[in-house]
């Protein structure tokens, strides 16, 4: 292939400023409720984000967010396509994910012992309602509507579930705007938490769109 | 980058983006967690001297001229110059590549997987300094943890549920 064929080429990008990363930041807090609030209709128990924020990290710090490198992690991604691509990733351990998936299917705890026919979907449908949460937010947000491409649930080493995707949002300095959370089931009884960590990932070329977005009145 | 010579962990860990070098055949190169990333491994036989380069992307950006081993393009040139500094024949290197594999995210809307992008990139980058690969394992939906051993330039690739492979 010709290297002026090539899709993926780093421009030249404009470091992120502080400014910028408190504008996304409430952005990123509005949709997070909104997909804490869809994923509480679906299991039936009330769910929410803990310790959401919004960083600008060095991209080998950006990665270390998701735990050891070569970890077992199960991960579900949303890309979000439109006037400003982006990418929303939830990362489980596989017990983690189980207990999710338990909850989910109105399963006793420790119902689901592997991710067999039913856990896949299951994992697949919280992508999907994290991915429409952010795209319904940043949608109204910018007055130009985004949709979600389909969930791919994958088990695999952490990093390597990760390290393209966070590769694409790059900027010259090499560091990554990144949104990250967990979350967690609050009234569970016996109180056994599902924690996941969730990762909102916009593409630095998108990133002047969504700010003059941001700083016009909501 | 460091040269490693003087006694430490038992493994050189190359992080993302980094470029490490050793020639003691107690401390390997290893690459965790791989995905679409590229690791290029060359071995020069004579020296026992190992080099690793972690790529992240397949090109830099243009106009802008830099030794930076994020980049296919710069990986390369900037892996024979130290290997060269450090009394390698680059003409005789030993060249394998490991990764590109599209595991969780693969393409950009209407593009062509990151992984494979990175490969074709390093793979023609070598090509303009005559460098054949001797030997690769390149794509797929699976993560790879890289192991390169200084003292008989074998990689050993770890997977999870795929068990192990030599190159």
């Amino acid at each position: 292939m010709d290297r002026k064929e090539m899709h993926v080429t780093v421009r030249e990008r404009v470091p992120i400023a502080a400014d910028h990363v408190e504008l996304i930041g409430d952005l990123f807090h509005q949709g997070l409720a909104r997909a804490a609030r869809s994923l509480s209709g679906l299991v039936g128990h009330e769910i929410a984000a803990v310790d959401g924020r919004i960083e600008v990290l060095p991209l080998a710090q950006a990665l270390a967010l998701v735990g050891p490198a070569e970890r077992a992690t199960v991960g579900v991604h949303v890309g979000l396509n439109g006037q400003i691509d982006a990418h929303v990733v939830l990362l489980f351990t596989p017990a983690e994910a189980r207990r999710l998936v338990d909850l989910m299917l109105q399963r006793t705890c420790g119902g689901t012992e592997k991710f067999e026919e039913l856990a896949r979907p299951a994992l697949a449908e919280c992508g999907n309602i994290m991915g429409s949460a952010f795209a319904t937010v940043l949608g109204d947000r910018t007055g130009s509507p985004l949709w979600s491409t389909a969930p791919a649930v994958r088990v695999d080493m952490a990093q390597a579930l990760v390290d393209g995707l966070i590769a694409t949002a790059i900027d010259e300095r090499s560091e990554v705007l990144v949104g990250v959370t967990s979350f967690a089931e609050t009234n569970a009884e016996p109180q056994i938490p599902v924690r996941g960590t969730f990762l909102f990932v916009p593409e630095p070329d998108g990133l002047p769109t969504l700010l003059q977005a941001l700083e016009r009145p909501a | 980058m460091t040269v490693a010579t003087e006694p430490g962990p038992t493994r050189l860990v190359v992080g993302i983006g980094q470029l490490e070098l050793s020639d003691r055949a107690e401390q390997p190169l290893v690459a965790i967690g791989v995905g679409s990333c590229i690791i290029v491994c060359a071995w020069d036989r004579s020296r026992r001297l190992a080099g690793m380069a972690h790529v992240v992307q397949p090109w830099s950006a243009h106009g802008r001229p830099r030794e930076d081993a994020r980049y296919g393009d710069q990986a390369v040139p900037l892996l024979l110059r130290r290997m060269s500094e450090q009394g390698a024949r680059t003409g005789g290197l030993v060249v394998k590549i490991v990764g590109g594999a599209s595991v969780l995210f693969s393409a950009p809307p209407g593009g062509e997987p990151l992984g494979l992008q990175n490969a074709q990139a390093v793979e023609q980058t070598l090509a303009r300094y005559g460098l054949p690969v001797a030997a690769r394992d390149v794509g797929g939906r699976h993560g790879r943890t890289v192991t390169f051993d200084p003292s008989t330039g074998e990689v050993l690739i770890r997977t999870l549920g795929r068990g192990e492979a030599k190159l």
